[in-house]
């Protein structure tokens, strides 16, 4: 199979610049490989069955995986972040242990577990040479499985041959001598248990102690979607959490059966135990909906008006929300220029976009217009400005050229001084209303393993004018199990003051409460300058006050701001009491986007935290083609691991889905789906009303 | 708009009005000329590609992934095959003979081709007339269109000591056709497939890295310079190359 480089017929930059045309030749080479997409092993991540080989799914990649297996039931999703980095998240249920021995506590649930792995790859395939993978397996939990393993693969047409060292959980066989122990004695003896309270990267046990060799053998065979799986395993089961497993045979062997987007597995293990699983694979680059948008409006037989008297408005406004998603709210014009004020509700490129509206103003629009100003509101406030040169605009939509670049006739801008002058809507103030749906859900506790929570936050307000507004939200829960708590605050003892431990205390008040309840400000302070203030409930658990000031040039890969609050805690008995706790929390912040790794953002939070905790928070995220966003957090501050708790410090992930994935049109809107393992007291931040950053995203769009 | 229908086969005397009158149009009015294969075609006003296209489409039975169109008057590839011819020589000083030698047959043949800026558009006279997205104008200059029909071979050039024409007859995949072909490889791994369409695909021909690929009629395959996994410079001097290779009047 060939993956393509690049395929003809879309209309490429002439002759302005032959490197360009290099680039987009080759734009997104993937090397070739003889196998199809690899598979999954029985706790998630690309391998054989109990072992991980070298190779590595396709860039994008996201499977998910049920696998039982007797003892052991794993759930694990497995991402490959870069082509070079492959991640994984586990649930483990351990069938033959309890939660805790508790029932008051935990009732007859069984043992459960989370880990995380990661795996880099070192060195490529070649005619020589084989791949090979390092790989951390069981980083930041409470170590059931926790391995160091660096493994080699190699393939000879249908077959693929796989050899590894591994330490920790895959080392238990001991079969194999520790290289790293014949270097440095420190090597030899790997440590038990966990630092801390659980829940960091333990690089004091990396690559310790016992070591065992394991490999095996893949075969692609002649029917389509069948491989079967040899493999020879370094572990023993004496001392596994699920208690000492009989192991009859090193050997195991399986087979996966690959149906369209769905991998079935089976597999016989240790000689003795049958397991099964389902994976179900998507790529996170190429996922995609269907569309049943209208085309861009062509321009190739058009009759615009003969003049702006001659204009019919309603028509252009009509044609603007329906064909290109944008909402006019005013219009000024000055010789052969036409600024149009309004927003993007559908589409998520900002191409397209600015494409679709283009296209309509030019086939509506007298002819002796020679410049349109597309300028985007955030709430009523311009922040962007796209300048269209028509003429070239008019020629590269009607191909008047061979090769035609239809984005090199605008330009996008930070609104000019004039356009903001001119923005005179009719009006700026009057109520506003929506509603969102939420959806609160965690893992592995106690009570049961999925407590949910779900509903609506309604939120009503008043715009007093373009800069001034209040408005308010109520939450209201509709579907729910968090009942089922057997508890509230935990019994920990914490040196900290709980700023957030108290959040079942929070979402079990009542099916109704007030979240946040405020007075707004929000305006351009200076070029590419923006700030706002909020004063009021802030949000469930603080009210106080607040400003963020942002500077954010457009489409610049930085962004720098600073926040700062001073809240007090809210109770948690009614909706407008509150309790002694005070904490003036604020940071500086930075937003990076690296050249060398495109589609990823970076985000520093220096300050202080609710806690009076004063350190940083990082945020990691990379966009995928498709528009999904995945990200990581972690929050490392003064607070040490003992005083912090179960955990040791605040971290968290999330995925961010755009809704126009799942619908028949265009939509812009998101759902973000967190999962945070463990979050108590330590580097939590202020959930403040609103963020620049994100009113503000059109001018950088990463979260489009 | 009017246009000069040019053929061989006029008498001598029609020819020579013909000429005439050409060379008048030429110098007052002409706008957009076009060389398609044999015959030259002027225009006053941008023709679209349909128009253009309309006198000889139907002529023969032309296979249209294969048409190649060119600007005649401007010449910026030449830039890059000096740049290409430059970098190939300095890496030949650092080479063993064996080595040096290939890289030499590889100057050659990038010297003998004949190269013109190319212009990747879809070329289909029957997608032009359907679909106005593939019927772009024409801008004022000067063309050439080269028309084939079917071919039934494709050329191997790169690290090899003479370029090749394969055919293609035999219905296999292409990394049969080169292993079957060559013995000796520079790159035991990869190939660059440049399809007559103008797609560029980077193929695996080894025995770690295959899976059947079809071979457009037409198409070239460059056995370029090994490359490393850590360092780009080889992998940039085979994407000029094959850059060099689309551009090719073949």
């Amino acid at each position: 199979m060939s993956s393509t480089i690049y395929f003809l017929p879309r209309p490429i930059i002439g002759s302005i610049g032959l490197a360009l045309f290099t680039a987009s030749l080759f734009a997104g080479a993937q090397e070739l490989t003889t196998l199809s997409q690899p598979s999954q092993m029985v706790q998630g991540g690309v391998g054989l069955l109990q072992t991980p080989t070298a190779r590595m799914a396709a860039d994008g990649n996201l499977s998910i995986s049920y696998t039982d297996n007797e003892e052991y039931r794993f759930w694990s999703a497995t991402l490959q972040l870069f082509p070079w980095m492959e991640s994984t998240v586990r649930y483990t249920d351990v069938r033959t242990r309890l939660y805790s021995s508790d029932p008051d506590f935990s009732g007859n649930q069984t043992l459960k577990d989370k880990g995380i792995d990661v795996k880099f790859r070192l060195l490529q395939e070649s005619y020589y040479l084989p791949q090979v993978t390092v790989g951390f397996k069981d980083i930041g939990g409470t170590g059931f499985f926790d391995s160091e393993f660096i493994t080699a693969s190699k393939a000879f047409g249908p077959l693929d041959f796989h050899l590894g060292l591994g330490w920790g959980y895959l080392g238990t066989g001991d079969n194999f001598p520790n290289p790293f122990c014949e270097v440095a004695d420190r090597f030899c003896d790997r440590a038990d248990g966990f630092s801390g309270r659980g829940g960091t990267v333990e690089f004091g046990k990396f690559f310790k102690g016992n070591t065992s060799l394991f490999g095996g053998v893949e075969y692609v065979t002649p029917i389509e979607g069948l491989r079967l799986k040899l493999e020879y395993e370094g572990k023993n089961y004496i001392n596994d959490r699920a208690g000492n497993l009989a192991q009859d045979s090193l050997w195991n062997i399986g087979a996966v059966y690959q149906w369209k987007d769905f991998d079935f597995s089976l597999n016989y293990q240790r000689g003795n135990t049958i397991g099964f699983g389902l994976t179900y694979k998507l790529n996170m680059h190429t996922a995609k909906q269907v569309k049943f948008d209208r085309p861009p409006r062509s321009l190739l037989n058009t009759t615009p008006a003969t003049s702006m008297q001659e204009l019919n408005r309603n028509k252009l406004y009509n044609d603007l929300l329906n064909d290109g998603g944008f909402i006019l709210k005013s219009t000024y014009q000055a010789d052969e220029q036409i600024t149009l004020y309004g927003s993007q509700l559908n589409y998520r490129n900002t191409d397209e976009a600015i494409q679709r509206v283009g296209r309509i103003a030019a086939s509506e629009l007298p002819n002796d217009i020679k410049e349109y100003r597309i300028v985007e509101n955030a709430g009523s406030l311009p922040v962007l400005e796209t300048v269209i040169d028509v003429d070239s605009f008019k020629a590269a939509a009607r191909l008047e050229s061979l090769e035609n670049d239809i984005g090199a006739s605008y330009t996008r801008r930070d609104p000019s001084a004039e356009s903001v002058a001119n923005y005179q809507p009719n009006t700026t103030s009057g109520l506003f209303y929506g509603a969102e749906s939420f959806w609160i859900q965690t893992f592995g506790n106690p009570e049961d393993f999925y407590l949910y929570q779900g509903g609506l936050f309604i939120t009503a307000g008043y715009a007093f004018n373009s800069h001034f507004s209040m408005q308010s939200s109520i939450k209201a829960t509709i579907v729910e199990n968090f009942d089922k708590f057997n508890y509230k605050v935990d019994n920990q003892q914490t040196p900290l003051p709980r700023v957030r431990t108290y959040a079942r205390e929070y979402v079990t008040r009542n099916k109704i409460t007030m979240e946040s309840a405020y007075l707004s400000w929000f305006d351009r302070v200076a070029e590419n300058t923006y700030a706002q203030a909020y004063a009021g409930y802030l949000e469930g658990m603080f009210g106080g006050v607040g400003a963020e000031i942002l500077y954010q040039p457009v489409d610049s890969n930085v962004a720098f701001g600073v926040d700062l609050n001073y809240v007090q805690q809210r109770s948690f008995e009614n909706d407008w009491d509150f309790r002694d706790y005070k904490v003036l929390t604020g940071h500086a912040s930075i937003y990076w986007r690296p050249s060398f790794m495109p589609d990823t953002q970076l985000t520093l939070n220096v300050g202080q935290f609710l806690a009076k905790d004063k350190g940083v928070n990082i945020d990691f995220a990379k966009r995928f083609d498709s528009g999904i966003i995945v990200g990581a957090y972690a929050a490392f501050t003064n607070v040490s691991a003992e005083e912090y708790g179960e955990g040791s410090f605040t971290k968290g992930f999330y995925i961010s889905i755009p809704f126009d994935l799942f619908v028949l049109e265009s939509a812009k809107g998101r759902g973000k789906i967190p999962w945070v393992p463990i979050a108590r007291d330590g580097g939590q931040k202020l959930n403040r009303p609103a963020e620049l950053k994100n009113m503000t995203d059109i001018r950088s769009p990463f979260y489009d | 708009m009017t246009f000069i229908f040019q053929t061989k086969g006029f008498d001598l005397m029609r020819s020579t009005i013909f000429y005439c009158f050409i060379l008048f149009s030429s110098i007052s009015s002409a706008q957009v000329s076009i060389q398609i294969n044999q015959h030259k075609f002027d225009f006053t006003a941008s023709p679209r590609l349909a128009e253009v296209l309309s006198p000889i489409a139907y002529q023969d039975n032309w296979y249209w992934p294969a048409a190649r169109l060119f600007r005649s008057d401007t010449h910026e590839i030449l830039t890059l095959r000096n740049k290409v011819i430059a970098k190939l020589k300095f890496m030949q000083l650092s080479l063993n003979n064996d080595n040096a030698v290939l890289v030499d047959e590889l100057i050659q043949q990038i010297n003998s081709w004949q190269l013109a800026d190319r212009i990747l558009i879809n070329l289909d006279y029957d997608r032009a007339q359907t679909n106005p997205q593939l019927n772009p104008q024409f801008e004022q200059g000067q063309y050439k269109l080269d028309l084939v029909t079917r071919p039934t071979s494709f050329t191997v050039f790169g690290l090899v000591r003479q370029p090749v024409v394969i055919d293609l007859t035999d219905n296999m995949c292409a990394h049969h056709y080169i292993n079957s072909a060559f013995s000796q490889l520079e790159n035991k791994d990869f190939v660059y497939l440049i399809a007559a369409d103008g797609r560029i695909d980077k193929i695996g021909i080894a025995y770690w890295n295959t899976g059947c690929v079809d071979i457009m009629p037409g198409s070239q395959i460059y056995l370029p310079l090994n490359e490393s996994q850590f360092f780009s410079d080889n992998r940039e001097l085979n994407r000029q190359i094959v850059e060099l290779a689309l551009n090719r009047i073949m």
